[in-house]
Parts: C-alpha cells; structure tokens; sequence
C-alpha cells in the first residue's frame, strides 16, 4: 500500500522502454570517451619525460583487457557520435520562408564530416 | 458470443491514501478506445470509479492516462491494438493523484506561469494604429508549439521531471520558446530569466519521450533544445551587447 500519491519513474527507469534504454546508453558511452581521454592525456605526459616510461607505458595499452576497452570504447564513441548527429536536426530549426529544411540536409552533412575525420585518423595511421 | 477484455484499473482512496489495482472484466465493441471501457465500467459496473474526460476526439487533453506503461490519450488508444489484454490503466505518472485516475495539473499551472505564456508588449499600441503585421513566415516559425492541449502527457514520460519535480517541464518550455518566437513578442528577456534558471532548459538531458508521447507532434524537446541555443547565443550577446541584448 502507497502512502503517497505521486507516481514518480522508479530506479530502474531506463529499463521501462527501448528508447530510454539508448539514452541511458548514450550517456553511459560518455564515461569510456572520459576514460580514453585520460589515456592520451597519460601518452602525452609520458612523452614530455623519458623515453623508458614511455614505451612501458605503450606496452601495457597492448594488454588483453586494453583491446578489449579500445573496441569498446571505439563502438561506444561511434554510438554516441551516430546518435547525436541524428538528434542536430531536432535542436537546429532551419527555415527556407515558410518550410522548415528537412532533417537530412542538416544531419546529413554531420555524417560526412564523421565520415572524412575517421578516414583521415584511418590514413594517418595505417600509412 | 461478446467480445471481453479485461482492464487492471489503478484505484486510489485520498481519504486513506491507498492504492490498489483492480480488474474488471469489460464486454467491448470493435470500435471502442479504452476510454469506452472506463465509461462503461463507470456506468454498469462500478460507478466509485473516478476518471477525467470530455471530448473525446483528442482535442481537450483531459483523458491523459498511462495505458500498458505508457502515457496516452484515452479517448485515442484503441482496445483493439491492446488485445488479448489485460489492459492496465494508470493515472499519469509525476503528478498527485486526486482520486483514481485523476490527477492534480497545479504542478504544471504553476510552472506554465513562470514561462510568461502571453504576448509581452513594451507598450500597448493604440487599436486605431491596428494589428501587428505577421507574414506567413514569421508564423510558420512557431505554430506547430501552439498545437500543444496540455494533457500532460509529456510530464508523465519525462524522468527528469520524475527525478528533480522542479524541472520547469516540457510543455512549459515548449510554451515559452514558442512565445519566444513570435515576432510581436516583446518577452523574451522576462522569460529566459526563468527558462535560464536552473530549474529551466539545462535540466533537461534530451530522452525525448516527451516528443515522442506527444498526441499534437508538437516535439516538446525539440523546443527545448532550440531554446539552449537561443539561450547561449543570448548569453554571449549580452557581454557584446550589455545594453540591449533581449528584445
């Protein structure tokens, strides 16, 4: 029996329906691209001392458990990126006189711009 | 042989403030909405029950309720697509109950005056200078948030109402943005003091069920969303622009 009368989304909201199961997701993915953060900011230090830190450093991101947070957090920030370019047109109201610009036309360009900056890092690295 | 569904109907009694479900078993037509249920079970079988509604055509807003786990309007959710049942039919969620399944809006009302939702003039013109000229452009920019009914049904979807209660809400910031955008408005400094604040857009994290409840497509988040910007750009203009920065 209740004692009071609102009915307030519990704890375990974001398991009460698909779409807030993804923002959930989306928010959770923001923890990893935090965490691999970290990690460059670490390389970058290690390269500003000796040059032995720095390869023990890159040793251990060689690791098994290492792999497996990078794939995760590849597939997390691609995600994350996937889904909130497909949100821009939402928040972004475009006006051509009296139609409002369709939402392909602005979320599209997001895509390319996600499309080329991988396929730069992609031929900086495997060159 | 008759068609028969059953409804798991929430009940609450104000006066011990309990709550329960009941069933009830309902002989349905192929054509009733869940709202011909409840008004059925209101006249023929137990006439305690308590439920709020008037038009039902979807266009007063008063029949919000949370059918099966999601906010609908009644008088627009059809047995039909709920079959074989049972069908569970919830007061909206974030609100105080009244009784049964009616809820208690002063929670919103509240909120909807903070957003100033009428036109704001710096001074009134005189009736013989006649109306503010408005193209069909100028309208366009903000009348699909005029569609809004208030039937709440957003509020009920929005965990962020449901976790922080003083979150301003999707319908009112949708209110707010709209009279933001309407050029014979003159408000919109009054009214980002409270969009702004912390009860107001920045609390809202963009789950986007409001939009998606929404029986008008009035896309309450996408209102929200656009207000952040209109907001930011407006808080750097008054550092450029100290003087006169909000129209």
């Amino acid at each position: 029996m209740s004692t009071s009368s609102r009915r307030a989304l519990g704890p375990r909201w974001w398991l009460m329906r698909r779409s807030y199961f993804l923002v959930f997701v989306r928010e959770l993915t923001a923890i990893f691209i935090a965490a691999y953060l970290v990690i460059l900011l670490i390389i970058l230090a290690k390269l500003g001392g000796d040059a032995g830190s720095y390869e023990a450093f890159r040793e251990s991101l060689t690791s098994p458990g290492m792999l497996v947070f990078g794939v995760i957090t590849l597939a997390f920030t691609l995600f994350h990126s996937i889904t909130f370019i497909s949100l821009i047109p939402q928040g972004m109201a475009i006006w051509r006189g009296e139609e409002r610009v369709h939402p392909a036309l602005i979320a599209g360009p997001g895509y390319v711009g996600l499309v080329a900056v991988v396929a730069i890092v992609l031929v900086a690295i495997l060159r | 042989m008759a068609n028969t569904v059953v409804l798991e109907v929430f009940r609450y009694d104000p006066e011990t403030r309990e709550s329960r479900m009941q069933n009830f078993e309902v002989e349905y037509q192929d054509d009733w909405v869940v709202l011909d249920a409840l008004n059925h079970i209101k006249d023929e079988i137990d006439g305690s029950l308590s439920h709020r509604w008037s038009c039902r055509m979807g266009v007063c807003g008063s029949c919000g309720m949370v059918v099966n786990g999601y906010p609908k309007l009644t008088c627009s959710a059809f047995i039909r697509d709920y079959l074989p049942g049972p069908i569970r039919v919830e007061p909206l969620a974030n609100f105080e109950v009244e009784r049964d399944l009616i809820v208690d809006f002063d929670m919103f009302l509240e909120k909807l005056q903070r957003v100033t939702p009428w036109l704001v003039r710096d001074e009134e013109r005189p009736i013989e200078d006649g109306e503010h000229i408005q193209t069909p452009a100028q309208l366009a920019q903000y009348k699909q948030y005029t569609l809004c009914i208030n039937c709440m049904l957003c509020y009920s979807a929005c965990p962020v109402v449901s976790h922080e209660p003083d979150f301003l809400g999707p319908a009112a910031l949708a209110l707010g943005h709209r009279y933001n955008l309407d050029s014979r408005d003159q408000g919109t400094g009054l009214r980002l003091d409270e969009m702004l604040s912390s009860d107001g857009i920045w609390d809202c994290t963009f789950v986007g069920a409001c939009s998606d409840v929404c029986p008008k497509h009035v896309d309450p988040a996408g209102a929200i969303q656009q207000a952040k910007v209109s907001g930011t750009m407006e808080y750097f203009k008054s550092f450029l622009m100290p003087a006169g920065s909000r129209k």
